[in-house]
């Protein structure tokens, strides 16, 4: 970066004249120019527009880039990718505490994808009041047992999760990656397991209404699963990076927030599609 | 952050152009860019590109209207065109438009350097130009666009007579979720920059009213936009894999399509209306030099219109066989919705009342918005009335409505935000003749377009026909006169906009004398605003003529603006 770009040959000089104290935090090894977005842009710009000493660009990137390493250390850099999508901030955007934004957003976020469900869930309750043809010809009910065991694993995997949260707060990160990983087993349990009952099942998703609805809420909820185990995978190899944890554990939270999420929504799910079968 | 003084600021190092807004480095609106500058202006831009196909669109279907047999298009693609025309306004338009204003007004307005979460917001945006090629493209695929109307009821939406999996109705379908998908991660963004970025001392009731009403209206995103999705989710299964939610055919319930539709789509209404209240609430103040009349009441009455919002939406199925104790309930609520807006509309008109009225373009596109949304409001009570509205439901009175709030009011307010912040964010002024002559056009095109509308609707003219009985004609006519008119007054506008971004005269750092965060910075501000020397606000907003500083050291702020 520094070698192949002309405005962060200044900061350099610039920073010598201003008395800033502590520039970048020890962990924080990304330089200069790249860790602010607004000048990264700047640069890439000039540097996709040919104008490579642009003389507007060349004092931009040198304005962002002196109040990014300025201000750089101060943040938490444990941004994590997942605050309602990949493009939430990782790293020090503008050197402001972004964690605590990225747990703010995620709970926002949070709060309207438990809408969609609150709707599909709407949806099912009015469908089975009013529908004339419910249950697909030939079908009587769901089995219950298996999925009461798988239930009961989904559900004891957000007790598992909060170990594992509780075990990184005492910095025990053995034992977070322990617990962590028996999470995710569980979580891959209870979706195996939603596969080996889809198969099993004599109707399919054009089979009545009870049919269409069976599988939208359950394979939408089972996406959900799988993302959850995805981006716990994403969270356990990030513990292997020095120093991850220095700006806090707020991905870990979130995460742990989802899982928890996805346990609720399957409680609410489980009663609606299996314990509910009277009409 | 203390401010010890710096000996060197970097910013003296700035070229003679200033940094973001000038024409000289436009390839940063083809790129990937995160600040939420270049974001906003890269949705205007694209936002007012479909603005023309849109209107393209609606001039073929005035064109159509303008004698009583369809004669200009066939009917079957008239219907592709007015679910075209009202899927770009919308989806296309409108709501990316006022993304563009949240991404350029919120962050300088609360003294944020950019939003909450940038990226996201980057990848926000550039689902946009995604969704609208999807839309774009289903005019090319066999069949044709969507033909069942901007509201894709079945089961008319889960026709597919060609029996191909990719048709104009799943593309419609597909660009509807994706841009779902882009306004809900919006909606996080904008509404964690203003819960959590705002500048020392500006509390709740010191945040200008636009955050306000972009909070609010985000609000009701992030609460009704999930519950479309899942009926489009349903919608797209029946109508590509099979399946019966909503067919009646196979045991589905098409009204609850209907409900789902309208529990995001009436808000909806509300979404593009309250920011646009919030650009009446700040343009107001400062061309009639007052405060705002009842600031704190206009504030928590976008909260009253969320709420209410929420639980009025089976006002649009008074006539789809809603149960009576239903169409009573949501006439009470729809009714109530007045207050709030009520409520808005007597605090403007008190903020001008004996305000020493300075007619720029933007006042006059503010004025003009109130009034069209006055007369909006009456004709919108009289449909909130079952009785009224069980006459004159589906006839061209409905259509007249809603144009008159959805361009007489909420497009008057966008033009207005563009006369009044264009200055601010590209660093020049634009020609205030070129838009005298493009309100003046837009004020009589509008007029001419949508009132007689109303008539046509009153003598019985249903909507969505592309032919009709001769008695009409008169109407006809004149709305397709005013929607030519319409069209003509957009080239005083975008000759404007290009020739005054281009070479018009630079502007000053606060050319309309307003107070506000945003006017404390430079023309246009830099990539990060205020960046580490934010200022403390230490009054409210709209302290015209009272004297009072807004922050803390303000002359120290002002100085410096002279100084560039």
């Amino acid at each position: 970066m520094t070698d192949s770009c002309f405005p962060s040959g200044f900061p350099e000089g610039i920073s010598s004249a201003v008395p800033v104290p502590d520039r970048r935090s020890p962990g924080q090894s990304s330089v200069g120019v790249g860790s602010d977005p607004a000048s990264l842009a700047m640069v890439n710009a000039t540097a996709s527009g040919g104008a490579f000493a642009d003389a507007a660009s060349a004092a931009a990137g040198i304005t962002a880039d002196g109040i990014g390493s300025n201000l750089g250390g101060s943040g938490g850099s444990e941004g994590s990718g997942h605050g309602g999508g990949p493009g939430s901030g990782q790293g020090t955007e503008h050197g402001s505490p972004h964690g605590g934004y990225n747990l703010t957003g995620f709970l926002i976020f949070l709060a309207s994808e438990s809408l969609i469900f609150a709707g599909l869930f709407a949806a099912y309750i009015v469908l089975k009041g009013s529908a004339p043809l419910w249950l697909p010809p030939g079908v009587e009910g769901l089995e219950v047992r298996e999925p009461l065991i798988n239930t009961v694993v989904l559900v004891s995997s957000s007790g598992v999760a909060w170990l594992a949260e509780r075990a990184l707060h005492r910095r025990q990160l053995g034992r977070f990656r322990l617990w962590w990983l028996l999470t995710m087993a569980m979580g891959t349990w209870f979706v195996v397991g939603q596969a080996r009952e889809w198969m099993g099942l004599p109707f399919g998703l054009g089979d009545g209404v009870f049919g269409a609805c069976f599988y939208l809420l359950t394979g939408f909820h089972g996406l959900h699963v799988i993302t959850g185990v995805l981006l716990m995978a994403l969270m356990l190899w990030r513990s292997f990076r020095p120093g991850n944890y220095d700006g806090g554990e707020a991905g870990v939270t979130a995460v742990g927030l989802f899982w928890h999420f996805v346990d609720v929504i399957w409680i609410v799910l489980f009663a609606l599609l299996y314990l509910w079968q009277a009409r | 952050m203390s401010t010890t003084p710096i000996p060197f600021d970097p910013r003296a190092l700035r070229a003679p152009h200033p940094v973001p807004g000038a024409p000289d480095n436009w390839r940063r609106f083809f790129t990937f860019n995160t600040d939420a500058k270049v974001i906003g202006i890269q949705y205007i831009a694209l936002a007012l590109l479909f603005l023309l196909a849109g209107g393209l669109l609606a001039m073929i279907m005035r064109g159509e209207l303008i004698t009583p047999p369809a004669d200009l298009v066939d009917p079957s693609v008239y219907n592709g065109l007015y679910t075209m025309h009202g899927t770009v306004m919308l989806f296309l338009f409108l709501f990316p438009i006022l993304n563009g204003f949240n991404n350029l007004l919120i962050p300088p307005m609360i003294g944020a350097p950019d939003m909450a979460f940038p990226r996201l917001n980057a990848l926000a945006f550039w689902m946009f130009p995604v969704f609208g090629l999807v839309l774009m493209a289903s005019f090319l695929v066999p069949g044709g666009p969507s033909s069942s109307g901007w509201w894709a009821y079945p089961p008319l939406s889960t026709q597919n007579p060609l029996g191909l999996l990719v048709n104009g109705q799943f593309l419609w379908i597909l660009a509807v979720a994706i841009s779902g998908v882009s306004s809900i991660l919006g909606a996080v963004n904008f509404c964690t920059t203003i819960i959590r970025m705002r500048a020392p001392g500006m509390g709740w009731f010191r945040m200008p009213i636009f955050c306000w009403t972009a909070l609010a209206a985000q609000t009701i995103q992030l609460a009704g936009l999930p519950v479309l999705t899942a009926g489009a989710v349903m919608l797209l299964f029946d109508l590509s894999f099979g399946t019966s939610f909503f067919r009646p055919e196979g045991g589905g319930d098409p009204m609850l399509y209907q409900h789902f539709f309208w529990f995001y789509s009436h808000p909806a209404v509300y979404v593009m209306v309250l920011p646009v209240f919030g650009f009446f609430s700040e343009i107001f103040p400062v061309y009639a030099r007052k405060p705002l009349f009842g600031y704190h009441v206009v504030a928590i009455a976008s909260f009253g219109i969320v709420l209410l919002s929420l639980i009025v939406w089976v006002h649009h199925m008074f006539t789809s066989g809603t149960p009576q104790w239903m169409r009573h309930l949501f006439m009470v609520t729809t009714m109530l919705i007045a207050v709030p807006t009520g409520i808005k509309v007597f605090a403007w008109i008190a903020t001008l009342w004996r305000g020493k009225l300075w007619l720029t373009t933007a006042m006059l596109f503010a004025m003009g918005g109130v009034f069209n949304f006055i007369f909006a409001g009456i004709t919108g009570i009289m449909l909130a009335t079952v009785p009224v509205d069980v006459h004159v439901g589906n006839t061209y009175f409905v259509v007249g409505h809603f144009h008159t709030v959805i361009f007489s009011t909420i497009t008057f307010g966008v033009y207005a935000a563009i006369y009044h912040w264009f200055p601010k964010f590209t660093g020049r002024m634009l020609y205030e003749g070129l838009g005298k002559v493009h309100f003046l056009l837009t004020f009589v095109g509008a007029q001419l377009n949508f009132l007689p509308m109303h008539w046509a609707g009153l003598m019985g003219m249903p909507r969505r026909v592309a032919s009709y009985d001769p008695e009409f004609a008169l109407a006809n006519v004149l709305a397709s006169l005013g929607a030519f008119l319409l069209g003509v007054a957009m080239i005083p506008f975008l000759l404007n906009l290009v020739s005054s971004w281009a070479r018009g005269a630079p502007a000053p750092a606060n050319p309309w004398q307003a107070i506000g965060l945003e006017w404390l910075l430079p023309s246009p501000p830099p990539a990060e605003n205020f960046e580490h020397d934010v200022p403390t606000v230490i009054s409210g907003p709209y302290g015209y003529g009272l004297g009072h500083p807004l922050v803390a050291d303000q002359e120290r702020y002002e100085a410096r603006l002279k100084e560039a």
